[in-house]
């Protein structure tokens, strides 16, 4: 019952060089994103979670980062081998990606019906007229659950909360019907409440839309409320790779007991109602 | 007279906006902490915690209000160098609370000289027992905060808090900043601290969890306003505030693994 494999990355090498000086973030790191699952990559700082989402979006700091072996097969090809014009065919487009800071990731001098319809303009296959692209940037709010969307398109970043910014984002991100969502750290910025919103929409995604969402996070909390399956990582390396059930009934490296066991946990008597 | 260490009554915080119009920050606040206690803040942002704690710590101040620590009123004119080396404060980001160019030493050696007068060696002697006290090995006091992580950098604040011997501690959400099982030892470290030296805590934090682990009391403000407060088990198990109802619920639950 194992879905088809989305994403396969094989012995990837990556290191950084600043000043002739190297710093290796992986050696060889292999791992499997199966079509329509929420994958957890957990770890602390340092661990390479971000350099893993990054670089199948080639998205690491040039010439700084180095592919030093290894491959990304995404729908048949190597993506380390396209050229960075066949890339920007599938960045933004089938692959998708949405941030920690989403105030920093929107232009703020432009409004949000302004940058959706650039986006969907850009993405859209023939000629598509501004009236038309701002229509399906109001239906996009929707599908993030904003409800006065004619407000918002006309709004500036800035007067957004944490959570609607957010929001955009992911709206933003779908925009394209991605078949892959990287999400990384998208709920850390945001108050308990929020969090809890954003995750319910990113579930209602995949279930609706079969979406794939590699999502990356240091927090267990939110591992359990959205994972299908965790890699627990640490120093660029796997730990651990398990199903999320699995992974907290019998957690099995070392160093994953160490991480459940060092999180501040709240004795509930009684289970959610 | 009570016998609560801190008293916190009316406490206000007015905003004059650029329109003209006045924004409450903090509205109405009123509560006590114990000696030896710790009081949690638990909200969102924007709920006020922080500005309540730097009116506490005397960084900025109150609109209207008073702030008595042991039954003696803080006054309006600002604070003596006795009242300030009583509340002391942590702050978020470890690594640029702390002067770059100091070494840990001077670092923790600026409250001892600011607060007391003592003869060089004793200072270098407090030093020492300050390092121990916080788990950073002796030989750290000739290195830079950037030659530290940002668990170390944290236990170089706390020593600097401690330095002063406050009988409160304010730790502006001290342990946000770090990773997973770095906070679980500064958390730790921080509970053992106070059973050595009697310390009060207010703890401000957004974290549920780590408000859990830490407080003895809880007090949740929204929108500048305590909502609710009470011992840190009733208001987890039994919250009687709607607005505690839904930060409650929104926590992640995990059930326990088998191995604990």
């Amino acid at each position: 019952m194992t879905q088809p494999t989305l994403v396969e990355i094989r012995q990837l090498g990556v290191r950084f060089t600043k000043r002739d000086r190297h710093t290796t973030v992986f050696e060889s790191l292999s791992l499997d994103i199966r079509e329509g699952e929420i994958l957890c990559l957990v770890g602390e700082s340092g661990s390479g979670k971000s350099v893993a989402a990054k670089s199948i979006m080639q998205l690491l700091p040039q010439p700084a980062a180095e592919y030093t072996q290894g491959q990304i097969r995404f729908g048949g090809r190597d993506l380390l081998t396209l050229s960075e014009k066949e890339m920007e065919a599938i960045r933004g487009k089938r692959i998708a990606m949405i941030f920690q800071d989403a105030l920093s990731a929107l232009n703020p001098v432009y409004t949000i019906g302004t940058q959706m319809i650039d986006l969907i303009r850009l993405h859209a296959p023939s000629r598509t007229g501004r009236k038309q692209a701002l229509a399906q940037a109001k239906d996009l709010l929707k599908q993030v659950e904003i409800r006065n969307v004619d407000e918002v398109v006309k709004q500036y970043p800035f007067q957004l909360s944490g959570g609607m910014r957010q929001r955009v984002m992911i709206a933003m991100a779908l925009s394209s019907r991605p078949e892959l969502l990287l999400a990384d750290e998208p709920t850390t910025a945001l108050d308990v409440t929020v969090q809890a919103q954003i995750l319910r929409l990113i579930l209602k995604l995949k279930r609706e839309y079969g979406m794939t969402v590699l999502f990356i996070t240091h927090d267990l909390g939110v591992v359990h409320e959205v994972a299908d399956r965790v890699i627990v990582m640490r120093s660029g390396e796997l730990v651990e790779e398990s199903d999320k059930a699995e992974l907290f009934r019998n957690p099995k490296h070392p160093y994953t007991r160490q991480l459940l066991g060092s999180m501040p946990r709240i004795y509930f008597e009684e289970a959610r109602p | 007279m009570s016998g609560f260490l801190l008293e916190i009554a009316g406490l206000n915080k007015v905003y004059r906006t650029r329109g003209g119009a006045d924004f409450a920050a903090v509205r109405d606040v009123s509560f006590q902490l114990g000696a030896g206690e710790t009081l949690g803040i638990v909200g969102e942002s924007g709920s006020g915690k922080t500005t309540v704690a730097k009116m506490v710590a005397g960084m900025l101040p109150a609109t209207s209000g008073r702030i008595a620590l042991g039954g003696k009123a803080f006054g309006k004119s600002g604070r003596s160098r006795a009242d300030k080396k009583k509340i002391q404060y942590i702050f978020q980001d470890p690594v640029s609370s702390l002067n770059p160019r100091l070494k840990v030493r001077d670092l923790i050696a600026e409250p001892l000289k600011l607060y007391f007068k003592l003869p060089p060696g004793e200072i270098d002697k407090r030093v020492d027992a300050l390092l121990a006290d916080v788990g950073l090995p002796r030989d750290y006091r000739s290195r830079y905060p950037k030659e530290l992580s940002g668990g170390q950098c944290q236990r170089v604040g706390i020593a600097r808090a401690l330095a002063a011997e406050p009988s409160i501690i304010v730790c502006d959400e001290p342990t946000s900043a770090l990773d997973m099982t770095i906070q679980s030892q500064i958390l730790e470290l921080l509970k053992q601290l106070q059973l050595q030296k009697g310390v009060s805590y207010l703890f401000i934090a957004h974290g549920l969890e780590v408000i859990y682990s830490i407080s003895h009391r809880v007090l949740v403000m929204k929108d500048g306003e305590i909502v609710e407060q009470g011992d840190t088990r009733s208001i987890f198990h039994r919250p009687r505030h709607g607005y505690t109802q839904s930060l409650i619920g929104a926590i992640p639950r995990i059930p326990f693994p088998a191995f604990e």
